[in-house]
């Protein structure tokens, strides 16, 4: 594989780990983490979280993972799915915290 | 009126559509949960008036039916795509423990559906303030008529049963007073198109691939906790560890199901599902990959399609910035909106 493309998916997978510890120890979602797939939405029946956890939820993304949310207009599309977060976390966090 | 014109309509205004794909079931009987618990793949921790989404499997854990199961006291409704009324009632008398006192019947009514960021809006006109302010996933039930708040296209979504003699005056009502809001009439490949851009599941398509929800990317929809029509062999495909999994794509150029996936030379996977967004003006695409090139955010991999490689891009689902998202019914109306202040369709983190 492609150099390259292999950091990508190292980050990727490095950084969705991460979420999915959020997930489980800090917002209390009663899974495993294997069993949080990707593309699981976050609200309503998906993983079961609401209003109240959105707030824990993006402290938790700054504290782990140094998000940082340009502008308050990113915040309803990136915390739809596992897979969002993901992708807000590899655009506006840290980029030294997935690397060891 | 033409099937973009159609999903416009549903991702802008509202749109209305026959249920006749879904099958609304009546669970009764002191033994309704005990019977439901075992063939449904979800907890069924739900309280009176709330629905949820999940799956009937078969024994080797295939997706049987998509199903939203509603808790109604103590009997439930199970609202049901997939298989037809008859093979779903002989699935599930058939898998129902021995000796529980459960009954199974068909919902008396038709079902029709209303689709779209405003239709709360055109719900609230035509049945009241108690329909268009229903939470998501729940349903109400009024004299003879149950309308349930779910939706597949990640827009405000409700299934309305409307007892049969009254379904024409009903539907009349949506198209007269529809025509304030652009109502259009869409098809079930519309919505299909809406589901497969907000990374819905679809039975129909890739609910038959023999795919399991580890696969599938489904297991937010079923339970490791309990014991269920197949969950022993959900559990042992885990075990095992799922080989490949669904990741969302777009292209610029058509692909089509069953094109053959490739990085560099070697081949990764394959096209479950695709078709044209008018929204994003672009191919979008349900591939199934093998587990180590399951991501999204990727550009470096091609579509053996019609004789050549066309370059694909997987991405994170939902792949449309639903106006739902950002219309209140606190706040907003069809008639007062400002369409040079809704964020763009497609955006990017």
């Amino acid at each position: 594989m492609n150099p390259e493309l292999a950091r990508y998916i190292q980050r990727r997978e490095r950084i969705l780990d991460k979420v999915r510890t959020i997930l489980v120890e800090r917002l209390h979602v009663s899974r495993a983490p294997d069993e949080i797939d990707p593309d699981a939405p976050l609200f309503g029946t998906g993983l079961g979280l609401d209003s109240v956890d959105a707030v824990e939820l993006l402290v938790s993304m700054e504290s782990e993972l140094g998000v940082k949310l340009p502008h308050e207009g990113l915040s309803r599309p990136a915390m739809r799915t596992v897979n969002t977060l993901v992708d807000l976390a590899l655009a506006h966090g840290r980029t030294d915290d997935v690397d060891g | 009126m033409s099937m973009d014109d159609e999903i416009r309509a549903l991702r802008t205004s509202v749109a209305l559509a026959a249920g006749d794909h879904v099958t609304c079931l009546r669970i009764e009987g002191e033994g309704a949960y005990e019977a439901l618990d075992h063939v449904v793949a979800c907890d069924l921790f739900l309280q009176d008036g709330q629905m949820r989404p999940s799956l009937l499997l078969d024994e080797e854990a295939r997706p049987f039916a998509d199903i939203h199961v509603a808790r109604d006291d103590e009997s439930f409704f199970l609202l049901a795509e997939g298989p037809s009324p008859e093979e779903l009632v002989a699935f599930l008398e058939k898998r129902f423990p021995v000796g529980v006192d459960a009954t199974v019947e068909r919902c008396d009514g038709t079902l029709l559906s209303l689709h779209g960021p405003y239709a709360w809006e055109l719900c609230t006109a035509v049945l009241g303030p108690d329909v268009g302010s229903l939470p998501y996933l729940a349903f109400y039930r009024a004299d003879d008529a149950v309308f349930f708040r779910s939706g597949k296209t990640g827009e405000y979504g409700y299934d309305l049963l409307i007892p049969t003699g009254e379904i024409e005056t009903v539907r009349e009502s949506f198209l007269r007073e529809g025509a304030a809001f652009d109502l259009a009439l869409a098809s079930l490949p519309a919505l299909e198109q809406c589901a497969l851009e907000n990374g819905f599941f679809n039975i129909r398509r890739e609910g038959r691939a023999g795919l399991s929800p580890l696969e599938l990317g489904l297991q937010w929809r079923v339970s490791y906790r309990k014991e269920y029509v197949g969950s022993a062999a959900l559990r042992a495909r885990r075990e095992a560890g799922a080989k490949a999994r669904v990741v969302w794509a777009v292209a610029g150029a058509p692909v089509a199901e069953g094109d053959e996936v490739f990085l560099d030379e070697r081949r990764i996977g394959h096209v479950l599902v695709s078709g044209f967004s008018v929204i994003r003006g672009e191919w979008v695409a349900l591939l199934l990959l093998d587990r180590p090139h399951a991501h999204a955010g990727i550009d470096r991999y091609e579509v053996q399609s019609a004789g050549e490689r066309r370059p694909i891009r997987t991405v994170s689902a939902p792949l449309i910035n639903n106006r739902s998202l950002y219309v209140s019914p606190q706040r907003h109306s069809y008639r007062h909106r400002d369409e040079a202040r809704m964020p763009p369709f497609v955006l990017s983190l």
